[in-house]
């Protein structure tokens, strides 16, 4: 006798295409995390860039800093117009050592404002280290990292940052 | 037949992909919330006392006589500052943050006529700022 059940059941059709969905999505995970991954730490790298840019250029700066630049530095403690341009990948090679790739970004900036070498240098650093900060923070590395976050570690990378060129 | 309280399938499905969706967003979103907090305290201390030292300047620019009244907001993000005026600058302090901004040179008195080397503004105050002569300025509370 043949059985007439037709509440509950799960057409082949549907099994097909929820393995093929399954399978697909095996193949393709590893692929789209890795660059997933870099996305997020190229995002993250640029708002890094604006939180620095922000501070450099609003000059609102933590007290023992704004000591600090009022006795040597004093050009920094005004506000100042910086302009972000671009973020480079200056050199990218594999680490054996982490066996992680290792990244070392530029960052771009112009300014009208600020021609010493000396004041680009401390607002270069600044911009460069809330670029690794906000890296950092984005894959919860903190514990891997030092107090300046270099290098800032991700799963399958390592970032550096070189000195900032000004235009 | 019961057609009553079930959910659909295609429902939990469609939930379950939204709850996935947001966390994600969420926990990306949540490091660039922090930054736009931060900067949103920093930018409004710069407002601030750019805008007092504005007034500053637009007192002692105006001549002898001229007076204006500025009200200082009670906290910045829940925080309380300090405005300090100084001869030629004013500096602004609060959560551990510190800035400064310009003004044109001034003579700051007190309410004795006498000279003073600094004069603090303290939130939620309201101050007169007076030219009394020759960019003799005195503040006091209103």
């Amino acid at each position: 006798m043949i059985l007439k059940e037709n509440n509950g059941q799960i057409s082949i059709e549907f099994i097909f295409i929820i393995s093929f969905i399954i399978l697909l999505s095996f193949v393709t995970i590893n692929l789209v995390s890795n660059e997933n991954e870099l996305n997020i730490a190229m995002s993250a790298a640029r708002s890094g860039i604006n939180e620095g840019i922000l501070i450099d250029s609003i000059a609102i700066y933590p007290k023992s800093t704004f000591d600090d630049y009022l006795k040597n530095k004093e050009f920094l403690i005004h506000p100042n117009y910086i302009k972000f341009e671009k973020i480079i990948i200056r050199n990218s090679e594999f680490d054996s050592k982490y066996n992680k790739t290792r990244i070392q970004l530029q960052v771009y900036v112009s300014s009208t404002t600020v021609t010493e070498k000396n004041d680009q240098n401390a607002l270069g650093d600044r911009i460069n280290y809330n670029l690794r900060k906000s890296i950092t923070t984005s894959f919860n590395t903190s514990h891997l990292s030092n107090a300046l976050y270099n290098p800032a570690y991700s799963k399958n990378y390592i970032f550096t940052t070189t000195n900032v060129v000004w235009n | 037949m019961d057609n009553k309280g079930i959910f659909s399938l295609d429902f939990l499905l469609t939930i379950m992909f939204i709850l996935i969706i947001s966390i994600t967003i969420v926990s990306l979103g949540e490091n660039n919330l922090k930054i736009a907090s931060n900067m949103e305290f920093s930018v409004e201390n710069r407002l601030l006392i750019d805008s007092v030292s504005n007034s500053i300047n637009q007192v002692s620019s105006q001549g002898s006589g001229f007076s204006k009244i500025i009200k200082l907001p009670p906290n910045i993000q829940q925080k309380s500052y300090l405005i300090t005026v100084y001869k030629n600058n004013i500096t602004i302090e609060s959560d551990n943050k510190k800035g400064t901004s310009s003004i044109f040179p001034i003579q700051l008195v007190d309410n004795n006529d006498l000279n003073i080397y600094e004069k603090k503004l303290y939130n939620g105050e309201t101050y007169i700022i007076q030219n009394l002569e020759n960019n003799k300025i005195n503040i006091r509370e209103y």
